[in-house]
């Protein structure tokens, strides 16, 4: 990807743009989806939790009017072999005769299923008489003659056998026309894979964009939660197209619940990376913890611990984006608004019914894509206000190459050094012509080193030699430059020791000798660089009038500061003051990369 | 004609001593150099002067603060600097001159012969500067109702009422003041903005009444000039 400085062209922004558009049309298109679904006939649904079982084979028990009332409502077993399940339901009295019914069975077992004691069909191969079995699907579809749907009520019983141990045995079944039973989930699968999609493309986008700039983790957390999140859409709904062995509904269980607790742990740790949580470590930590407990204690209690996880990823989220509110981050109070409407979404949408998907799932599903497009917000807001900082950044480098160009063209330098000129030319013009050669060689040295941020510290050096050359022409003042231990390839900001020479100049008094001397030295931080220049001068009686221009930071000073913090951000420091002898400003760089 | 320089550019200071002392000649009796503002100031309260030439930044100080100090003072002020940008506001404080940095020779001579010619750039100075109970004033000057003259210092009427008392004379102030304020009698200064009609009192004595009902004497010799200039 061609980013350019770690920050995206604008033509990326716009497909990020596009995708908001794209994500929100999917979320639309969600809802219409299951307004117009929720409006289509509900099929009927025979109440799993009254199946009676009893193990044991018997011809006897396909009967419908066979007497079951002494058999177990569960699963109370051990040993393996043959066993039968039977469910009742009753057909209400309709207007129109029913025509091509189907019977979709639900059950974690290899059957025969009997509808009123006739034989529908086998749902894989039972373990019976040496055979071994071969697992039946989670779900069998299987059609009914028209001659058994009258009025009232009927049987379904079920002759299987469950080599599984990892499951618990449960059976239901829907009823309804075979074309609506088989065709009804595909139609709802098409729109879980549509936002599948969004979400597929949303991942994918980040994880470049975290490709491109390695230090945002947020958009890394970000793709990975889109992942995880797609990865649950598709476990939960392949259902809905995928007929899988009855074995796999544990594993795909057993999948759900782990995506759940990674999304748990992903979500509240976005929004500790996102709103720069004080305590990130400790922070991360908990959700460790929470997950640890909680995959120990409930590992096998599928339903639960999902609806667990979300609880707890609204509570760790909630208070991650409480601490972002009081720490007044950008866009922190709407993502809050957000999962206090999806807290709603939760408690109120499970109250609809939705056909071929559970509610509940459903109220999370949309209140978690709620959550979603609001991180993308506080993404986008946050990519804003680093965009603004960048163009700042770029006015200040600007700026201070203006600053660095103006240094000779102010009034003050220039009027006072063409007057000075004039004086030499007039009584001296050899001299004169000498200090013109020392003003052109410093115009020279800083148009020469404007354009740049860093430069050798020599070449800064000869620019201070050369000012000192001109001042002495000015001031009539004897200016002495020395330097100990500086490596002359040690880079710095331009113009930074020349603004501290020319503070020292303005500010000191040559002493008794008529001389004042500048010292510079380098010395090695086990961290950094320092570099002290001491002006040894008679300090200049100020009086009160100077106070005030000396406490607060003059342009000089401001300037310095400005350039160590364009090139060092913060890894700087910077000590001006007074000494014995005269003058002394310290500048300290740590933590440089050697390029 | 005592002077004084404050000028912190040793080469600068020295070339207005030299130029100033082939313009001005025997004129001088005395020439001082300070190189700050701190210095200065304390030359200027120990010492009394006729012109000060003054550098508006020395060392990086804003000489402003200085300016309003020795503007209320006796002598004439002549500034010299390199920022051109500052000579209204300087005109304003009551400056004699402005000359820019570089300067010729010629250039200073003009600011010399202004101060002959017993004329400054009279209609910049907005502001008088004048001590109250210790502590300096700037008084606009559009306040000042007339000026009285009293030997080596000037009592000025403001409009509230008020007197205040100025270190510079009558002569200094009216060629610092803006042209409408007339020299109506020896020791009196008024703003002709201000003056209603002309009273003639028995004995040919002459007055003139302001706006605010004050009387305040024309000078015999004033008289027909002052009544041809503001009353035909």
């Amino acid at each position: 990807m061609g980013l350019v400085n770690g920050y995206a062209p604008p033509t990326i922004a716009c497909i990020f743009d596009h995708m908001k558009r794209h994500l929100l049309f999917s979320i639309l298109l969600l809802a219409v989806v299951i307004m117009v679904s929720s409006c289509e006939p509900t099929r009927l649904r025979y109440n799993f939790d009254w199946a009676r079982v009893q193990s044991g084979d018997s011809i006897a028990w396909k009967a419908p009017d066979y007497n079951d009332e002494h058999w177990g409502k569960f699963w109370e077993f051990e040993e393996d072999g043959v066993f039968w399940s039977r469910m009742k339901v009753v057909l209400p009295p309709e207007d129109e005769e029913r025509k091509s019914f189907g019977l979709q069975i639900v059950a974690t077992a290899s059957y025969e299923a009997y509808w009123d004691g006739v034989y529908l069909g086998t749902n894989g191969r039972l373990g019976t008489d040496g055979y071994r079995e071969k697992a039946g699907t989670y779900q069998w579809f299987t059609p009914i003659p028209d001659s058994l749907l009258a009025d009232g009520e009927h049987t379904l019983a079920l002759r299987g056998t469950m080599d599984d141990e990892n499951l618990n045995f449960h059976s239901y079944f829907f009823i309804d026309e075979y074309f609506n039973l088989t065709r009804g989930p595909l139609q709802i699968s098409k729109y879980m894979f549509l936002l599948a999609g969004a979400f597929l493309i949303t991942a994918i986008y980040f994880l470049l964009l975290f490709a491109s700039q390695p230090k945002e983790y947020a958009n890394l957390l970000f793709g990975v939660i889109c992942l995880t999140f797609l990865s649950l859409l598709l476990m939960e709904y392949l259902k809905l197209f995928y007929l899988y062995p009855y074995p796999f509904q544990y594993i795909r269980l057993e999948l759900i619940g782990y995506l759940h607790a990674l999304l748990f742990l992903l979500t509240p740790l976005f929004f500790i990376v996102h709103f720069d949580f004080k305590w990130k470590t400790a922070g991360t930590l908990i959700l460790i913890l929470v997950v640890v407990y909680m995959e120990y204690r409930y590992h096998d209690r599928f339903d639960w611990i999902a609806r667990k996880y979300t609880t707890l990823i609204g509570a760790f989220s909630a208070l991650i984006i409480g601490y972002g509110i009081y720490e007044k981050r950008k866009g922190a109070i709407w993502v809050m608004a957000s999962l206090v409407v999806s807290f709603f979404l939760v408690k109120y949408l499970p109250l609809v019914d939705f056909p071929y998907m559970a509610s509940y799932d459903v109220s999370v599903f949309v209140a978690f894509i709620l959550l979603a497009v609001t991180m993308l917000y506080v993404m986008s807001l946050k990519r804003r206000s680093e965009r603004q900082a960048y163009e700042a950044s770029l006015v200040r480098s600007e700026r201070l190459k203006n600053e660095l160009l103006k240094k000779n063209i102010r009034p003050h330098f220039i009027m006072n050094t063409l007057t000075s000129l004039i004086d030499w030319v007039e009584e001296s013009p050899k001299e004169g012509v000498a200090f013109i050669h020392a003003l052109a060689d410093e115009f020279e040295l800083l148009n020469e080193i404007a354009d740049y941020k860093q430069i050798p510290i020599g070449q800064e050096i000869r620019l201070c030699k050369n000012h000192l050359k001109v001042m002495g022409y000015r001031k009539e003042v004897r200016y002495v430059w020395e330097d100990e231990a500086v490596d002359v390839n040690d880079i710095i900001p331009p113009a930074i020791i020349h603004t501290a020479v020319e503070n020292g100049v303005t500010h000191g008094l040559p002493g008794a000798d008529g001389s004042i001397i500048f010292r510079l030295n380098s010395k090695t931080l086990p961290n950094g660089r320092e570099y002290i220049l001491r002006v040894i001068a008679e300090k200049r009686n100020t009086g009160t009038l100077v106070q005030k221009g000396a406490s607060s930071d003059g342009t000089g000073v401001r300037y310095i500061k400005s350039r160590l913090q364009e090139s060092y951000q913060d890894r700087w420091e910077f000590i001006s003051r007074p000494t014995d002898e005269g003058w002394e400003t310290i500048i300290r760089l740590y933590d440089l990369v050697t390029v | 004609m005592d002077i004084l320089i404050i000028e912190d550019e040793a080469r600068i200071a020295r070339r207005i001593e030299r130029l100033l002392r082939t313009i001005l000649r025997d004129a001088i009796t005395a020439l001082h150099h300070c190189d700050s503002l701190s210095a200065g100031q304390e030359f200027v309260q120990q010492h009394s002067i006729d012109l000060l030439f003054l550098d508006l930044n020395l060392n990086g100080q804003d000489g402003f603060e200085v300016l309003e100090a020795v503007v209320a003072e006796s002598f004439h002020t002549i500034i010299i600097s390199a920022y051109r940008d500052q000579a209204l506001r300087a005109f304003e404080y009551g400056v004699l001159d402005f000359v820019p940095k570089p300067f010729s020779e010629e250039r200073l001579a003009q600011a010399c012969q202004r101060l002959r010619e017993r004329k400054g750039n009279s209609s910049a100075m907005r502001y008088l500067a004048i001590r109250k109970k210790g502590r300096r004033v700037l008084v606009p000057v559009e306040e000042v109702l007339y000026i009285q003259g009293a030997g080596v210092y000037t009592e000025l009427h403001l409009k509230d009422g008020s007197t205040a008392i100025h270190n510079k004379t009558l002569e200094h102030l009216q060629q610092l003041l803006p042209p409408h304020y007339e020299r109506i009698h020896k020791s009196y200064l008024v703003s002709m903005n201000e003056a209603r009609e002309i009273v003639i009192e028995p004995g040919s004595k002459y007055s003139l009444r302001l706006n605010n009902e004050e009387c305040v004497p024309i000078g015999r010799t004033r008289y027909k000039d002052l009544k041809a200039k503001w009353f035909s």
